[in-house]
């Protein structure tokens, strides 16, 4: 029974974690490690926000409420936990073709900064967080 | 709506959007240039919307323009220019029935007590406040008075734009540190924009369709909103029932 079940989650995690737009293989990017980050290293919303705009990730997870092909929407990308958005978004996923020889080597990911992939995964996190947004 | 590709990488989506932002008046003592900031709002964001988006290196699937029809096994680099008609419409409600579903809202306070910290380290109080991407948007009425472009800020964060704080980027319109020089839109920003409106490019090829603005109730988000003690909303609850 036991067996089972863990079979089953590690299914569905499997399953989960297969679906994304790309179809080649590798990419590389090193985590960030912790505490290693240089103290210039500042979260700037908007500078993240360019950072998933420029790489185009609305078009394939839409915002919200619903999958393309069964690509995780948005959404639920800002639902997992930071380490499981960095293997699945920038380390296992899009199989390579983001990086220097991918298909889509002039939007490169691996050319992305510790300091870049964090705010980037923080800019996910807090899509899910409804932050308000001022202005004067 | 409709797309056409001119087969060197470049896909022109042509289509027509009527946005309609609601105005809820909530102040105590009503807002006797109202219809005024609700004009000018109409206006600027007309303008700011028109002449269409562009962006360039968009990762998406291969577009068969024979088929119309995207490919979802085979990836494609695209420049894609957003070629939309809006038409705007800023109307005020008086009732809170009249907020359906996923309208785009605008709220009308008293004040707001909410401050920010910018980048440099500096205080600032908040003349508006929003929850991006479909989420509502509030304004102070008073400090509306003093900037009519606050509104129209407030609900491009609904439309998915994030605010500035570089300083060198004081002429644009999502700068928020309240020293604009000027009030310019990027044409990536219209093109982020553009694209948060559509949604879904492959939602194109079927024709025309009911956009639903993202699965929201934007009644029980205002509430949960006004609500939130930290946003320091001051306004006429009874207007809010």
């Amino acid at each position: 029974m036991v067996s089972n079940t863990t079979r089953l989650s590690l299914g569905s995690i499997l399953l989960f974690m297969f679906v994304a737009c790309i179809n080649e293989n590798k990419i590389k990017i090193k985590a960030p490690k912790k505490n290693s980050l240089p103290d210039s290293c500042r979260y700037y919303a908007y500078d993240a926000g360019q950072i998933v705009s420029n790489l185009s990730c609305y078009n394939c997870h839409i915002r919200r409420g619903e999958r393309l092909n069964n690509i995780p929407s948005f959404d639920e990308l800002a639902a997992m936990d930071s380490l499981k958005l960095l293997n699945f978004v920038f380390t296992k996923k899009h199989n390579g073709n983001y990086s220097i020889k991918g298909a889509f080597k002039t939007s490169r990911m691996d050319t992305l900064s510790d300091c870049e992939i964090k705010s980037a995964i923080r800019y996910i996190r807090d899509y899910g967080r409804d932050i308000s947004l001022p202005s004067q | 709506m409709h797309i056409s590709d001119n087969g060197s990488g470049e896909l022109t989506l042509y289509g027509d959007f009527t946005i309609t932002l609601k105005v809820l008046d909530l102040t105590t003592n009503g807002a006797p240039n109202l219809n005024s900031l609700m004009t000018f709002t109409q206006q600027v964001i007309t303008s700011k919307l028109r002449g269409g988006g562009y962006k360039s290196g968009v990762i998406y699937f291969e577009y068969n323009s024979s088929t119309k029809s995207f490919n979802f096994r085979k990836n494609h680099t695209y420049s894609i220019r957003y070629n939309f008609n809006c038409g705007v419409n800023v109307i005020q409600i008086n009732m809170l029935s009249q907020l359906k579903g996923n309208d785009f809202v605008l709220a009308v306070v008293d004040s707001i007590g909410h401050q920010f910290t910018d980048q440099y380290g500096k205080k600032h109080n908040s003349g508006g406040l929003a929850q991006r991407d479909g989420g509502p948007a509030v304004v102070s009425y008073n400090e509306w008075r003093k900037n009519k472009y606050i509104g129209v800020h407030e609900f491009f964060h609904t439309l998915g734009l994030g605010d500035i704080e570089d300083l060198s980027k004081k002429d644009r319109l999502m700068y928020h540190l309240g020293d604009n020089t000027s009030y310019n839109i990027s044409d990536n920003e219209r093109g982020d924009m553009m694209s948060f409106l559509m949604r879904n490019i492959s939602d194109m090829t079927k024709g025309t369709y009911s956009y639903t603005n993202l699965n929201f109730n934007t009644l029980d988000l205002l509430r949960r909103f006004l609500k939130d003690t930290t946003n320091g909303f001051k306004y006429n609850k009874a207007k809010f029932r």
